[in-house]
């Protein structure tokens, strides 16, 4: 019900424009009843009674009616699509801008082609569902009820005839709406698993084809391509089957109509005008009949509508009151940010019972370079989300300039980190769009000097149109290399205070290396940088190696000192890795 | 940041009240150019193409059966209107049931408008039986009972001939949506790699999927809608011209006016539509974008400025549907007023003409049902040439697919594989991807011979992949020859040279499946003893058996995730496995770790006996595991050699080793990445 509420809340601003198309709806739908009178009367009046000086009444009658229906019918048209459209992009919005403030976990384990689905499908099943189920239904049961008792007037025996036809529908559609549904389920998982094949194969075609295996998954594809088609065989025929029932009920009605209503006609010949019932009557009934029947059959469908379209409201509403990123507190903002970052016995953990950090002391003074070394799952990244305040520690203090950082006014504090992430992020928009990315409305002498210091100078030099040269699937394609660099360049423009960096584990060519190297070391200067270090090659130059092991600093200082300590687990790591290239001493 | 989104959102709406401006507005997106002219590019024969190849050779019969037997049906409704006819003038007798109201009554208006206000009828008063009509009470029962057993039985024939139809059609869809997935399938597997270098994955997924399944349900569902259609025109029109000419001449004036409407609206509509899904299709690739780089997102703080992206390119979305909704009521609501007027028109000449007692009753009963029911097709068959026109489009892109000609193809005379090692020779080998582009090898030639272990090294871009997607034959070389045992790998057939050129790839793929099945991958029917020595030799067995299920783990859905080092162990024991002559490893060692490396070199000298393999590398340990060293720069060779010459002399490959073994290093200062 609380969705319904919800419902109703988003139509408020809308709500005169609402009453308008209802009145419309209304006004085009009591008109429909019109025309097969005006034939009656036609037929009955003017014909059979040959009553001749009414036909030009009648015709004017006739020929004023579309133009008045046309006018109700453009008037709802126009303002249903308006109201439709306006609901339907204030929830995506809505749904959109929630997804940005939902909380990492929660984003983390949902796919983008699931969130996408929320806000393209969902939400469009929820447009059908009010404009076009709900609203056409509301005003094709009113013009149902209305010509039903249009319809009593004319003949109330005929009248009950139709309408235990119409249980017939119910009764054909409950009889298939079960078995289709069934067959339709099993035709889908099938056809997952020829698209999930296909998908899958034709990513790697590099490989089916490196492995001669053309043929083969040629087979694979006939085999699966033959089972989901005979699955579609049978949904297809159990469809038509219930469109052929439906449609012999729905000739067998009229003809049912037809034929009792002339043997009443001719029956009730001798009886007075008034008390019996006239050819004309019967066209009218008939044209009436037909046009009931339409709404019978969308009402016999309608139940499945409503069921997907209430597993649609459900999700988006699910969506709507997920968990939102941490909230403040108490909100402070302090007049300038030095970057001392200080961990006090901070424990934590994701699952119960999991420690992932274990009473972690660390103490990085303003402007320090920390590179953070440990094995998968020693809880490197974690480090870097607690200090984005993506999670609260459960003990201990995570303290920014001696302020505990639940303290702070969250998103002022991270106005001041930014982030170089592992995999380079780049979007399909501009070089600039991207550089300017933490800082909207930077100049474009800003974003060059950013480039320029992210070592991407001459690559802009080379593109045509500069940094306004659009990147991705329509424009310019970049090396990973360059990427990174580009993703190094936003975070120069972003200016922060404090700067976590997640270095890329797969390696490039040394000539990238080297400028990648050379950029980060501008970024880094001044700042208080936290390294999540891949490569120890890289960090040799921090000001601290912090080794983490299960949660916890194990060895902490310099490379040097660290070095220093032939048994220590730095010692020994950085060893192995020099040893993959086992000839340089013999050199 | 939130007042100004709220703004922003205001003004938004503001701009929406205004009558005036939103109408301008529409007007304006009705003519709009299409804003990507060139995607919608219509091949004219594509259909015709399709519909030959899939439908009309294949199922001519069925086709032919199912057209007779669904167009008869198209005649139905006339029969009913004959059938008012003779009921209204030979059952009911209309026009004998009034024999005091005669044409004198049409010339004393006033005096019949008294009449019908004091008693609405006159003749009421009269008992119909009691008037010299034609025949009894009785005998229009039994007429009106032959009748009634006529119509009915019509239906059940009817009933059964659109069943027969209608399967037959069902079997006419599955048929041929299953031999054109099949063919396209097949056929994109075919197409060289450089046509899946520039489409997507997602994109031919479309064409296997979802365009095929629109052609097959179109084409079966026109062939349904069709001859009913024409039938029920023409029948209409016999029926029309011999109950009365003239006004079927009136009647036919309408077409013109149906027609011009018709053409007015089409082609701003399909725009309209166009320009919708083009723009929706942007939004969702920058939704789908920010979502899934959400980390970026949310750590530069654009949680407001997206929101307003969003509205920036959401409110021509809306003024484009809200147009498409103004044509289309529109053109709905034209078309009504035509049909009405036409058949007003038609009412009043047929009554005058009943007065005059030109035509019977029955017959303008039968008249108005018959024009009413030619109308449906006329409008029907304007859905039909949109449906065609629609579904032209997507024929184009299916035919666009199958006749994408196969670049790579088999010699006429191909040459035997060879069956010991093999020596692989490049000579003077120019490539070029694009022909506006430079190239990616320029004048390329050196020869390994059989055994050898050589290994190329070069900054990313300077050709090195292309040196291995040639030996493999992904590509053919624009200028120069590659040879293998001193032929040219374009006389092997191609099904013999990727039997004994093995290839891993730079990006490793591993299929959903078992870990077992990923590495038997091409090599089917090896035994679970070569499996395990391939991964053995390929440093992945240690892992797996540490996996509960080991070589029966289950990969992706609801299985494993590999991280990239695994990936490229399991792709490396696939190529062990397939046991190839030649073997090309494209940087398959980057993403693993100093120790796995270290052991994976040792464990080369005996996986690669008596193989020759080429391997891509950025890392100095792998060029010294080597026989010889190729260094590449923009596609052309700097150095040639063993390395441990290649170290003698001052050069890239000595300045690249110094660089990565950490000898030139210094503490300060950035500082150039140690390759480990």
């Amino acid at each position: 019900m609380t969705h319904i509420q919800h419902m109703l809340n988003a139509l408020r601003p809308n709500r005169r424009r609402v009453a308008v198309a209802v009145f419309a709806l209304l006004g085009m739908t009591l008109l429909g009843v019109v025309p097969p009178l005006i034939f009656m009367r036609i037929i009955d009046d003017v014909i059979a009674a040959r009553q001749w000086h009414l036909l030009p009444l009648y015709i004017a009658l006739s020929f004023a009616f579309p133009w008045i229906s046309g006018i109700f019918q453009f008037v709802a048209d126009y303002l249903v699509s308006l109201v439709g459209e306006r609901l339907v992009f204030d929830i995506r919005l809505d749904l959109y801008r929630k997804v940005h403030r939902l909380h990492t976990e929660f984003m983390q384990n949902t796919t983008t082609g699931k969130l996408m689905e929320r806000l393209r499908g969902d939400v469009g099943q929820l447009q059908t569902l009010l404009t076009q189920n709900a609203l056409q239904l509301g005003v094709q049961l009113i013009y149902g009820l209305a010509m039903i008792a249009v319809m009593a007037f004319i003949s109330g025996r005929l009248t009950i005839l139709v309408l235990l036809a119409i249980a017939l529908y119910v009764a054909n559609y409950r009889f298939f709406v079960r078995r289709i549904r069934a067959v339709q389920r099993r035709y889908r998982r099938k056809m997952d698993v020829l698209s999930g094949l296909a998908q899958e194969r034709l990513a790697g075609s590099i490989v089916v084809k490196a492995f001669n295996n053309e043929r083969r998954e040629s087979r694979d594809f006939a085999r699966q391509n033959f089972l989901a088609e005979r699955v579609g065989h049978r949904f297809r025929l159990l469809n038509n089957a219930y469109g052929i029932t439906s449609s012999a009920i729905t000739w067998g009605i009229r003809l049912v109509v037809l034929l009792l209503g002339v043997y009443i006609v001719i029956d009730e010949a001798g009886l007075p005008e008034g008390r019996r019932m006239t050819y004309g009557m019967l066209t009218a009934f008939l044209a009436y009949t037909m046009r009931l029947l339409e709404p019978a059959i969308m009402l016999s469908q309608l139940s499945s509508a409503i069921e997907q379209a209430r597993v649609s409201l459900d999700r988006i509403f699910d969506l709507m009151f997920a968990r939102p990123d941490t909230v403040d507190l108490t909100g402070q903002r302090l007049p300038e940010l030095q970057g001392a970052v200080t961990f006090e016995n901070v424990c934590f953990e994701y699952e119960p019972g999991k420690r992932v950090l274990d009473q972690l002391n660390l103490y990085v003074a303003p402007g320090q370079t920390v590179a953070l070394v440990g094995e998968t799952g020693c809880g490197k990244t974690t480090i870097t989300k607690l200090l984005y305040r993506y999670y609260e520690p459960q003990a201990g203090h995570l303290t920014i300039d001696d302020y505990d950082i639940s303290q702070l006014d969250t998103k002022w504090y991270r106005q001041h980190l930014a982030l170089v992430p592992q995999d380079p992020i780049v979007f399909d928009t501009t070089i600039a769009h991207n550089i300017a990315y933490g800082r909207p409305g930077a100049d474009d002498d800003a974003i060059t000097d950013a480039a320029r210091k992210a070592e991407i100078g001459p690559l802009v030099d080379r593109l045509p149109n500069g940094i306004h040269t659009r990147l991705g699937e329509y424009g310019e394609k970049l090396s990973v290399g360059e990427k990174q660099r580009i993703c190094i360049a936003r975070a120069i423009l972003a200016d922060p205070v404090i700067l976590i960096l997640d270095e890329a584990t797969s390696s490039l060519d040394t000539e990238s290396e080297v400028l990648i190297q050379r950029a980060l070391a501008s970024l880094m200067e001044g700042r208080t940088s936290f390294v999540v270090a891949h490569r120890l090659s890289t960090i040799r130059s921090a000001d601290l190696i912090v080794v983490l092991d299960r949660g916890r600093v194990l060895e902490l200082g310099s490379h040097d000192e660290l070095m220093a300590n032939p048994d220590g687990r730095y010692h020994y790591l950085y060893t192995t890795q020099m040893a993959s290239t086992p000839e340089v001493t013999d050199l | 940041m939130i007042a100004r989104l709220a703004g922003f959102r205001a003004a938004f709406r503001r701009s929406r009240r205004n009558f005036a401006v939103q109408l301008r507005r529409i007007w304006t997106a009705i003519n709009e150019p299409l804003l990507d002219p060139q995607r919608y590019e219509i091949d004219k024969y594509s259909l015709t193409k399709i519909f030959t190849r899939y439908f009309l050779r294949p199922h001519w019969k069925s086709l032919l059966l199912l057209v007779v037997l669904i167009g008869i049906g198209g005649a139905r409704q006339y029969v009913y209107a004959g059938a008012n006819q003779y009921i209204v003038d030979d059952i009911i007798e209309l026009d004998l049931t009034n024999p005091d109201a005669d044409p004198e009554q049409q010339d004393t208006p006033d005096q019949a408008a008294n009449a019908a206000a004091a008693d609405p009828v006159p003749a009421a008063a009269v008992p119909a039986s009691a008037l010299p009509t034609g025949k009894t009470v009785s005998q229009k029962f039994s007429l009106l009972a032959e009748v009634a057993v006529f119509l009915i039985f019509m239906e059940c024939v009817r009933l059964l001939f659109e069943w027969t139809a209608v399967a037959r059609g069902i079997q006419i869809t599955q048929k041929s949506l299953f031999r054109m997935r099949q063919n396209l399938h097949d056929k994109l597997h075919a197409l060289p790699m450089t046509y899946h270098d520039h489409h997507s994955p997602g994109r031919l997924m479309t064409h296997l999927f979802s365009d095929a399944q629109v052609l097959s349900n179109n084409f079966v569902h026109l062939a349904q809608q069709i001859p009913p259609q024409i039938v029920s025109l023409i029948t209409g029109l016999c029926v029309t011209f011999y109950l009365d000419t003239q006004l079927t001449f009136l009647l036919l004036l309408s077409l013109p006016a149906y027609g011009v409407t018709y053409r007015w609206i089409r082609t701003r509509l399909r725009h309209v539509a166009r320009n919708v899904r083009e723009r929706e299709g942007r939004l969702n690739g920058m939704i789908a974008n920010r979502i899934s780089n959400f980390q970026v997102v949310k750590s530069f703080r654009r949680e407001t400025a997206e929101a307003q992206d969003f509205l920036r390119a959401a409110r021509p979305i809306i003024q484009g549907n809200l147009s498409r909704t103004v044509l289309r009521s529109g053109f709905q609501i034209a078309c009504a007023t035509i049909t009405m007027t036409s058949l007003t028109a038609v009412l009043w000449l047929g009554a005058l003409r009943v007065k005059d007692g030109v035509m019977s009753s029955g017959q303008l009963v039968n008249y108005y049902y018959a024009a009413a029911t030619m109308f449906g097709p006329v409008a029907g068959l304007t859905m039909i040439t949109s449906t065609l026109h629609q579904i032209r489009a997507v024929a184009t892109k299916v035919v666009r697919v199958l006749d994408e000609p196969v670049t790579l193809t088999d010699p006429d005379h191909p040459i035997p594989p060879p069956e010991s090692a093999c020596q692989v020779r490049f000579e003077s080998v120019t490539m070029r991807y694009q022909e506006d582009r430079p190239p990616a090898l320029s004048d390329l030639s050196f020869t390994l011979d059989p055994g050898q272990r050589l290994c190329i090294m070069g900054p990313s871009g300077c050709g090195k992949s292309t040196i291995a997607r040639l030996i493999a034959r992904l590509y053919d070389p624009t200028e120069g020859v590659v040879s293998i045992n001193g032929v040219n790998v374009r006389s092997y057939k191609m099904i013999d040279l990727r039997r004994f050129v093995g290839f891993v790839t730079q990006e490793p793929v591993v299929f959903s499946g078992t870990i077992g099945d990923n590495i038997r991958y091409g090599s089917e029917r090896a035994s679970m003893t070569e499996v395990v020595a391939a991964a053995q030799y390929a440093q992945i067995h240690g892992f797996i058996t540490t996996l509960p299920e080991r070589y029966q783990t289950l990969t992706y859905e609801r299985g494993l995730t590999l991280s990239g080092g695994q990936k490229q162990r399991v792709s490396l024991a696939r190529a062990i496995l397939y046991d190839p002559k030649v073997l090309v490893l494209d940087d398959c060692t980057s993403a693993l770790d100093a120790d796995t490396e270290a052991k994976l070199i040792e464990s080369f000298d005996e996986a690669l006996l008596g193989r020759t393999a080429v391997i891509i590398s950025h890392r100095a340990s792998v060029a010294l595991a080597s026989d010889l060293v190729m260094m590449l720069d923009a596609g052309q060779q700097v150095q040639f050699g063993p390395p441990h010459d290649l170290l003698e002399v001052d050069g890239p490959f000595k300045r690249l080793y110094e660089q990565q073994s950490g000898a030139a290093w210094r503490p300060t200062g950035p500082d150039p990445s140690l390759r480990t």
